[in-house]
């Protein structure tokens, strides 16, 4: 295995509310390879999102902190770097593509002056008409026509298609070791997702880059990923390479997400939602944080009272497969099964 | 680095500010030697008297130092002649003016002239015609023809006698015949005071107003006229600025910025009296307030105890004058020295002032023994020990009027309330926007406080202490008042020419007047003349003249 | 742009018409100019009746209003009523001594209530926040007459005190104001004092303005974009956020800036400068309708265009206005 590209060791972030403090990041471990295009999947407040935002010091430090673990990046790491240095990396090795391109761009400023701010931050030597053929450049590269028309234009004047692939541009600018995409096509529609992603595949040949892929779609991470984390209650509750998580899912909450997709094929009427409501943050109930509402603790005492460590699973695929769960191995062919969902006593 | 750098230059220009202006303090009082700064409340809309519109205080401030006049009033009352001495004629009523042989016209750039009879008989002649908008032509109209005699001699006959005849040919009514002849008198003296036919000012007084002088809405500078033919000016100039707000006079002076300030005195100025470098100078001033009764004038309603003799004459010893004057201007040490006023008419301050009334003070149980004699039950034993009066009966209430809004006359009121309460005579409060509009005329009160305005001319009184009669006589006489003397002896006052005499008869109908008390006089409203101690040789003159009446003996330190 | 402004300026004049109309009715009938010469003793009744034909006092308000938009334009706005002045040299003569103060008291309140709402946003919350909070409510509760009155006493008492004169608490010039540089000096230091006055309020005003306009902005994605491009931070709040929080400010601005035209009445008054408003104070209280009405069109007019400028301020900082 060659050395990885980000390796995080143990991140936890908690913001502080006048309700309590919130446990967004709860013990979070794994590591980017390079080249390599790591998804993170899981519902809305899983902490997948703010595990990559917090250690590019792009959360609100107040009411957010960093409270443990390291992220070692590029031989450094991220956590204790003063934010001078933090800068240096933002924009520069490391990137981000953020969810939603007309919010995230500046409508005040013109697209070719923004995408030009990128490169000056970090190579300020370069001169104006350089920068500026850099710009048209990457503009070609993530496929908007008439780069050079498009540049003196204003974010209002792009489609929201042009405009992700403008934040893409602006994300590969400076050849970045590391891209982190959140949720990079959610506000789009289906019939521009596809393009999206393909100027996605594009950025990652052009810059050899390792990718984060940060969504809650399924099928984004199963069109674009080589490995897969799974996380819930900010924790990992299963890792593996994408084949292993697809065919053989060893956690109930990989599985009730795989199973409350729509299927086309399928003769059903409903769809089957996982039951109940993700967990409070800020009071979370001892042992495993999703045993209230999983199939298959059927109300076991150790699900209740100890939490699963994320410990190897051999399930027949290859690379490193992690699962959170007591009773992983009992999920052995359990993708085809229709489980029935029993919800445990004590669940609100 | 935008921010830091921005501190830093106000912080810059404020050093060189602070450098700078320490030298221009010294810089404004050396070249200032010689000029006298007024703050002035009120800007003249136009600097022609004569005409509608032109009738300001301030204007006249102006206006007096630039043209002479014949009489000016001196703050004794008294009128003596400036510009030409008078022979006066009775059957048919004469006047013959001599003018000073000095006197001359100044204008700046241009010849000097005499001052001549024709300027009179020019002035006339302007102020009859109806073209011209004329404020007034008192006086004038009886004016039956004019002769000249010789170049400084001038006379005028007059169809009747005009008690008020020192009043007229006064500033800006004999005028530069060589100036105004023939111009559109409408048009003349608007913006400046120059001669019409070449735009050059002229003066016949101390100062005159160059061209650009009269800065509109800041200021107005007066030079002296190096060519005037009385007591030339010490000063070198007279500034008028325009400052509206009293507060900012007030502090304008204390800062140096202006050297005299006239304004109505107000608690927040008394500071200035006890301030270093400041001195006030508190006059009397014309305006007297009064009460009057109505004694069955008009529709009414009102109450017919006011016809009894002893019940006035209670009321008169009921009130504190001296309580009521202590409380408004001793105590808040506006006006300390300000005595109660014992004569309508004739003022403090005038020499032929006699005071008639100062047998009323104040005296309770006399005033209950008045109303007791008067046949009234019901009231108090003794001061203050409760009750109302009542006669025949009629209720001792009374409704006590005067015009709403004036804080000063509810303060009397009050004091009044209270002291005729001890002796068992009430007052109503009944005040009214239009209490002097309408409700007088009509004798719609009782009891009503306002003020007279005096004057040193005092001819006319029989206009409102005559008895009215018809449609021609003491047309404002709104209280039902009628004696016989005193009507006659003001009617004569109002024909008779020798000063001396006019004062007696005029004291004469006020001693027979203090008899039936149809009115009571209470203080004059002071005034307050406020300069620098820098500043020598004002006085104040609290007739219409202002203090600008001797403003060529001033001079600055 | 150009089509833009042309309708603009056409729908406003209607609105001129209809509310000099109202005012001239409403001044026309509550004002009489002769109030003080009739209150003379023995007035001459034939002058007074010469001034009133002259100034077709006596005519229903109808006649007299046709009478003032005749006058309006040819004659310059015509004359006035005591002493037949005409009134347009006088006020232009004011209007350049209003627009020196008001001009001066805005640029003050941008500069100053922009630096204070952008820190006070960036640093939230901190010890500079919460006393612009209340120094800014003060401003806001501060009568406009006393704060002149207090800064003039202040000011007088340093100069007796330490012979220093900072500040003049009065008038527009020194009585011999002299030339060039010496001119110049004294002017400003007039000015100081009442454009201060006057800028207080809106200084509050503009700055919790600023303040809360920089906030929205600051908690915006593209900021985050701009944070996570590796732009250092005070070039984000300069750049980034500072010019889109700019945009409604400057709406406000233009607008507020034609209002001021009529707004200076007390701070010329308790400063004694000849401007605007003073001069229509003094009209007012002398019933001079033809005064009135001039003084209502330059206002009126100065409030459309500046409402006007406003809207072509914001077409040019924000592109995503389209102006047609």
């Amino acid at each position: 295995m060659p050395e990885p590209v980000l390796s995080i060791r143990d991140l936890a972030v908690h913001f502080t509310t006048d309700d309590g403090v919130v446990r967004a990041v709860d013990g979070v471990t794994y590591d980017v390879y390079p080249g390599e295009t790591l998804g993170i999947v899981g519902e809305s407040g899983s902490g997948k999102s703010v595990s990559t935002m917090s250690i590019l010091g792009l959360i609100p430090q107040p009411p957010g902190k960093v409270v443990s673990g390291e992220a070692m990046f590029q031989g450094r790491d991220l956590l204790k770097l003063s934010k001078k240095e933090l800068r240096r990396v933002r924009g520069n090795s490391m990137a981000i593509v953020f969810q939603d391109p007309m919010t995230s761009l500046n409508p005040v400023l013109k697209i070719g002056f923004q995408l030009g701010e990128t490169i000056k931050a970090h190579h300020g030597s370069e001169k104006d008409d350089e920068v500026k053929d850099h710009v048209i450049q990457l503009l070609r590269t993530v496929g908007i026509p008439q780069p050079e028309r498009r540049f003196e234009q204003y974010p209002h004047e792009f489609s929201g298609g042009m405009r992700q692939r403008a934040m893409i541009a602006m994300a590969i600018a400076n050849q970045p070791a590391l891209l982190i995409a959140d949720e990079p096509t959610t506000a789009l529609d289906v019939t521009i997702q596809a393009q999206i992603l393909e100027v996605l595949k594009t950025a990652q040949d052009e810059t050899h880059a390792a990718t984060i892929l940060i969504t809650h779609d399924l099928g984004l991470i199963a069109e674009m990923a080589d490995r897969v984390i799974v996380m819930y209650a900010g924790k990992i509750v299963e890792l593996g390479d994408v084949n292993t998580i697809f065919a053989a899912p060893r956690h109930p909450y990989t599985i009730g997400l795989m199973e409350s997709l729509p299927r086309l094929t399928a003769d059903e009427d409903w769809l089957r939602p996982i039951p109940g409501q993700p967990p409070s943050l800020i009071n979370r109930p001892p042992g495993c944080p999703f045993h209230p509402r999983c199939f298959l603790s059927q109300g076991r005492a150790r699900c209740r009272e100890e939490e699963p460590p994320l410990r190897p699973i051999h399930a027949g695929g290859t690379g490193v497969h992690l699962s959170a769960c007591h009773f992983a191995e009992e999920l052995e062919g359990a993708t085809s099964k229709l489980a029935e969902p029993t919800v445990a006593e004590g669940v609100t | 680095m935008h921010l830091r750098k921005l501190w830093l230059l106000a912080g810059v220009v404020l050093a060189a500010l602070a450098v700078v202006t320490t030298g221009s303090a010294s810089q404004q009082s050396a070249q200032a030697g010689g000029t006298v700064i007024f703050g002035a409340d009120q800007e003249p809309g136009i600097l022609n008297g004569d005409i509608i519109g032109g009738n300001l205080f301030w204007g006249t401030e102006v206006i007096s130092p630039v043209f002479p006049t014949t009489y000016r009033v001196y703050p004794d009352f008294s009128f003596r002649p400036e510009l030409a001495t008078t022979t006066v004629q009775n059957n048919p009523f004469r006047l013959t003016y001599h003018i000073k042989r000095n006197a001359v016209w100044y204008e700046a750039g241009g010849p000097t002239r005499p001052i001549t009879a024709a300027d009179y008989v020019t002035g006339l002649s302007v102020i009859m015609n109806k073209n011209f908008k004329i404020l007034s032509q008192t006086g004038y109209e009886d004016i039956k023809s004019s002769r000249i005699i010789n170049k400084k001699t001038v006379r005028f006959t007059f169809s009747k006698p005009f008690a008020g005849w020192k009043t007229l040919f006064g500033a800006q009514a004999v005028m530069p015949s060589f100036a105004v002849s023939g111009e559109d008198f409408n048009k003349v003296w608007i913006n400046d005071m120059n001669n019409p036919k070449d735009g050059k000012p002229i003066s016949g007084g101390p100062f005159y107003l160059p061209n650009g002088g009269w800065d509109r809405g800041k200021q107005l500078t007066l030079l002296r006229n190096p060519k005037y033919w009385g007591p030339k000016a010490k000063l070198a100039k007279a500034v008028y600025r325009f400052l509206p707000d009293t507060n900012t006079t007030a502090e304008a002076i204390r800062g140096r910025e202006v050297d005299v300030i006239y304004p109505q005195p107000q608690l927040f100025l008394v500071p200035l009296r006890h301030t270093a470098g400041i001195k006030v100078q508190v006059g009397r001033g014309p305006i007297f307030e009064h009460i009057d009764f109505n004694m069955g004038f008009g529709k009414g309603p009102f109450n017919p105890l006011l016809k009894n003799l002893k019940v006035r004459q209670a009321i008169a010893y009921g009130i504190d004058r001296r309580a009521i004057v202590s409380a408004l201007y001793t105590k808040t040490d506006i006006a300390p020295g300000l005595p109660v006023l014992n004569d309508p008419i004739i003022l403090t301050g005038n020499k032929n002032y006699k005071g008639h009334w100062k047998g009323y003070t104040h005296n309770a149980k006399k005033a209950i023994a008045l109303m007791k004699s008067a046949g009234c039950t019901g009231g108090p034993a003794t001061p203050g020990a409760g009750g109302v009066w009542t006669c025949n009966g009629t209720k001792a209430s009374f409704k006590f009027k005067w015009k709403s809004g004036n804080q000063l006359r509810e303060l009397s009121f009050e004091a009044m309330q209270a002291q005729l309460k001890d002796v068992g005579i009430q007052l109503v409060a009944d005040d009214t926007p239009n209490a002097l509009s309408q409700d007088l005329p009509n004798g719609n009160y009782d009891i009503i406080l306002f003020a007279w305005v005096g004057s040193p001319d005092i001819s006319g009184w029989d206009d409102i202490y005559g008895c009215r009669s018809g449609s021609d006589h003491a047309q404002d006489n709104n209280q039902g008042y009628c004696d016989k003397t005193v009507d006659r002896d003001l009617v004569n006052a109002n024909h008779q020419l020798v000063p001396a005499r006019q004062y007696a008869l005029t004291n004469a109908a006020l001693a027979q007047m203090v008899k039936q008390v149809p009115t009571v006089p209470l203080f004059q409203k002071p005034t307050y003349l406020i300069y620098r101690t820098s500043m020598k040789g004002l006085l104040e003159n609290p007739t219409s003249e202002g203090p600008v009446w001797n403003i060529n003996k001033w001079t600055k330190a | 742009m150009v089509t833009y402004i042309i309708r603009r300026l056409l729908y406003s004049i209607p609105v001129l018409f209809v509310s000099s109309f109202l005012i001239f009715t409403f001044v026309a009938t509550t004002t009489d100019p002769l109030e003080a010469a009739k209150m003379q003793p023995n007035v001459n009744k034939a002058a007074i009746a010469l001034v009133q034909k002259e100034n077709h006092l006596d005519k229903p308000i109808i006649e007299r209003y046709g009478y003032w938009v005749q006058d309006a334009f040819t004659h310059d706005f015509g004359k006035t009523i005591l002493g037949s002045r005409p009134i347009l040299p006088d006020m232009l003569n004011r209007l350049k001594v209003t627009l020196q103060l008001i001009i001066a008291a805005e640029v003050l309140t941008l500069l100053l209530a922009i630096a204070v709402g952008v820190y006070s946003a960036v640093r939230q919350y901190s010890i500079f926040d919460y006393s612009m909070t209340t120094l800014s409510f003060l401003g806001l509760a501060i009568p406009v007459f006393w704060l002149g009155l207090i800064l003039q006493i202040i000011f007088v008492n340093i100069f007796n005190k330490w012979g220093v004169r900072i500040f003049y608490t009065s008038g527009l010039d020194n009585v011999d104001p002299g030339t060039g540089l010496h001119f110049l000096i004294q002017r400003i230091q007039h000015l100081v004092l009442p454009v201060f006055t006057l800028a207080t309020i809106s200084i509050a005003g503009y700055s919790r303005f600023m303040r809360a306009s920089m906030l929205e902005v600051i908690n915006a994605d593209y900021i985050r974009t701009a944070r996570a491009k590796g732009l250092i931070e005070r070039r984000v709040v300069l750049k980034h956020a500072f010019r889109n929080a700019l945009i409604p400010l400057m709406t406000l601005a233009a607008i507020d800036f034609g209002t001021l035209f009529g707004g200076t009445v007390i701070t010329e008054t308790v400063y004694g400068l000849p401007g605007m408003g003073r001069y229509f104070i003094d009209a007012l209280s002398g019933g001079e309708t033809y005064v009135i009405m001039a003084w209502l069109m330059v206002t009126s007019v100065m409030v459309v265009f500046f409402n006007l400028v406003a809207d072509v301020v914001l077409g040019f900082l924000d592109p995503r206005i389209r102006l047609d």
